[in-house]
């Protein structure tokens, strides 16, 4: 059974914010709403680093963990997933994501902070695949299709990497051994208690 | 014809249920579309049937050209 994972390649990511843009467009995502960002490190400075992040899809769901309405749900091959429909917009699951990634519509105080958005690793949501009610809670549902998440397919430079663990694993190894170095799996220690 | 008194009641009761619908808090789904809890099976058989299609996919997609 494939375990869909996000894996970014920090050499290779010119911080061009395409699968930021591609993501909005793609799922329609409301202003203020950012499924996935780009953060910079050492920002101007020597080694300055960029890392495309969005929902990694732990494997063992700090947000689900601390949801008090039980909204989060995690599909057969490991995508994290929520129920708009029970959401109560409490914020929990923001304080507890390692990655910042469960976003508001509104800045406001609780319960009035609207339905939790986030990275759905283009896989929809509880809705009938395709229809209007998935497309506009959660956008378009690519992995129904047979299609990787529309930030990695279409990353210029290939750094942001989506797809089976396992096989997105062995594609960062070969380039490592390639271009020498150690590998740099970020985030993958606090989603998945795994490196490359 | 007379009214009795509790077809009156009776009616009553169920315009109270019909009204009760109009509240804004009532979700109302489209009709055929499922809303219960994921079936783990169907999931899975889903999962395992794409796969190999996106195993592929990314083989295709992340190679450097």
């Amino acid at each position: 059974m494939a375990r869909m994972k996000f894996l970014c390649d920090v050499e290779r990511c010119i911080e061009c914010h395409a699968c930021v843009t591609a993501c909005k467009n793609e799922h329609e995502v409301p202003w203020g709403v950012n499924r996935r960002r780009v953060i910079v490190m050492d920002d101007g400075q020597p080694g300055e680093k960029a890392i495309s992040v969005a929902c990694m899809h732990c494997s063992d769901a700090p947000c689900a963990a601390v949801c008090p309405v039980d909204c989060f749900y995690q599909t057969a091959d490991g995508i994290v997933l929520h129920d708009k429909d029970l959401c109560i917009g409490c914020g929990y699951c923001f304080y507890a994501c390692p990655f910042g990634a469960p976003q508001y519509p509104q800045q406001t105080a609780f319960g009035v902070r609207g339905k939790m958005d986030k990275c759905t690793f283009c896989a929809g949501g509880p809705e009938e695949p395709h229809s209007e009610a998935e497309l506009t809670k959660y956008g378009t549902n690519r992995i129904a299709e047979g299609k990787l998440p529309l930030c990695a397919e279409m990353c210029a430079t290939k750094a942001l990497l989506a797809g089976d663990g396992d096989v997105i694993a062995n594609i960062y190894r070969k380039r490592v051994m390639r271009r020498g170095g150690r590998p740099q799996s970020w985030g993958w220690q606090a989603a998945y208690g795994q490196n490359v | 014809m007379t009214v009795k008194p509790i077809s009156r009641l009776g009616a009553a009761f169920a315009f109270a249920v019909l009204l009760s619908a109009c509240d804004m808090g009532v979700v109302v789904y489209e009709p055929g579309v499922y809303k219960g809890d994921p079936d783990p099976i169907a999931s899975q058989q889903a999962a395992a049937e794409r796969s190999d299609a996106l195993a592929d996919r990314a083989g295709s997609a992340f190679a450097d050209r």
